[in-house]
């Protein structure tokens, strides 16, 4: 199986098997314009070593999944936050780095990754009040009583 | 006497009360110039931040700046950078409600600014009640559980049931799901049930639960419509309900069982196995997990099944 170079932003290469690397839209779309497998490393500016092996390894044990449907916002109603057992497990980083790799899956283009992430934040999120928000993600308050009133009082979320 | 005032400055209120109207000029402008989000899906490869103005970022880094920790500050500056991001939060946003966004946007300025700016747009995407579009069968349902017609879904209360897994709203919640009733409960046998509280709890095989609780269950009716026609079809049969045959239950507390792993249930009717169910039924080493009125316990879906014969297993 051919392999390519990967180049992180920190000059580390790291060598993938096409077809791992293939789940990214952005290294597939490059290699199809290119026409064939280049012998020098591609580099990946905006993401450092530790993401793009987190990225990688999450592209090995998805390699063989079918890919995701063009039209997903047909889907919406169905959505849950339920997350697979095994990306659970891939997902229970320290925050800067689940952020890293949510940043890096939008920049490489890898839909499932962007939305596993997404959805792991979600869940940090979902039926919490924002003091409790705050805590999660250690966000000071920086409203006056005045603007927090304010907000509260417009809540623009309630209009359609 | 002249005063300057540094606009980009977080003070200003503090050091100047009653002269915040910088930040309410920013909070709600709606004519604000706004990137052209109809594009928004081709901004999906830019990693910087192209949503978030630089005045913004200015005061983001004096805002960090306060909180001292360097470390705590980029994670933070990554989190403003993740929401920016339209795709991010748009992906985000699709897994919460209405409620939940107020929630987000109402934790910090940077983030009400950052929610905010692209409200329009996320709006549409938020958690909806499956049942939004089918009014119909809303009404069925509702009339099942309630004289109230519910004929509109709410939009800010949306969760996923607990048994379909599919977003629904308070509307359509079913309402007598709460955690003091049998839903939260599953019968255990004698000898579980004789056997004091703090062994229970000193049993090292019993974990407390980890699980992220929602404090109650959330059912849609559709999910209880169901289980509630299983339900009065064995506690009625024909009205009468006499016939009992004995069926061996499993002990709610499952392979932490004390006893025997199972118990006797006595009011279990026998018409059950005439309805295409006796494969389920038939045979009777395998423990059936259905369990009459009196036994209150909750109705296990397929999938729980499963799950617990592999873990007997």
């Amino acid at each position: 199986m051919s392999q390519i170079i990967l180049l992180s932003s920190d000059n580390v290469e790291m060598k993938v098997d096409k077809e791992v690397a293939e789940r990214s839209i952005l290294i597939k779309n490059m290699l199809e314009d290119v026409g064939e497998t280049p012998d020098q490393a591609i580099p990946i500016p905006n993401v450092n070593e530790g993401v793009l092996r987190k990225v990688i390894e999450w592209c090995e044990h998805h390699r063989n999944d079918p890919p995701p449907p063009a039209d997903e916002d047909s889907d919406s109603r169905k959505k849950s936050t339920d997350i697979e057992e095994w990306d659970q497990k891939f997902m229970q980083v320290d925050q800067e780095m689940l952020f890293e790799i949510i940043l890096a899956a939008n920049y490489l283009d890898i839909k499932p990754l962007l939305d596993v992430g997404c959805k792991t934040v979600a869940n940090m999120i979902k039926g919490k009040s924002p003091e409790e928000i705050r805590k999660t993600f250690n966000i000071q308050n920086d409203f006056t009583p005045e603007e927090e009133d304010q907000i509260r009082r417009e809540n623009e979320w309630a209009e359609e | 006497m002249v005063v300057f005032i540094d606009l980009d400055a977080d003070t200003v209120e503090r050091d100047f009360p009653g002269h915040s109207h910088f930040y309410d000029l920013t909070m709600r402008r709606p004519e604000a110039p706004h990137h052209n989000y109809n594009n928004v899906s081709h901004h999906h490869l830019n990693t910087s931040p192209p949503l978030v103005a630089s005045a913004r970022s200015k005061r983001r880094s004096a805002s960090t700046r306060r909180s001292g920790a360097s470390n705590d500050s980029e994670r933070l500056n990554k989190l403003f950078r993740v929401i920016g991001i339209y795709p991010c939060i748009r992906s985000i946003a699709q897994h919460l409600d209405r409620t939940d966004l107020y929630n987000l946007s109402s934790t910090c300025r940077d983030m009400h600014q950052c929610v905010l700016e692209n409200r329009k747009h996320l709006l549409p995407f938020t958690l909806r009640c499956q049942y939004t579009t089918t009014s119909q069968r809303s009404k069925r349902i509702s009339s099942i559980r309630s004289p109230i017609i519910r004929t509109q879904c709410a939009t800010d209360l949306v969760n996923i049931c607990d048994r379909c897994r599919r977003p629904s709203c308070r509307n359509c919640k079913t309402r007598n799901a709460k955690p003091t009733h049998q839903s939260s409960k599953r019968a255990t046998c004698t000898a579980c049930s004789s056997i004091s509280l703090p062994s229970l709890i000193v049993d090292p095989t019993v974990k407390p639960c980890d699980c992220n609780s929602k404090g109650e269950p959330w059912v849609c009716t559709s999910c209880a419509s169901i289980g509630m026609e299983n339900y009065l079809l064995k506690t009625n049969k024909n009205g009468r309900g006499t016939e009992t045959t004995t069926v061996e239950l499993e002990c709610g507390r499952g392979t932490n069982c004390v006893g025997k792993g199972w118990y006797t249930c006595e009011n279990f009717y026998k018409y059950l196995d005439s309805l295409g169910k006796e494969e389920t039924f038939t045979k009777r080493t395998a423990k059936v997990r259905y369990a009459c009125h009196s036994c209150k316990q909750y109705m296990f879906s397929k999938e729980e099944e499963r799950e617990f014969l592999a873990l007997r297993a």
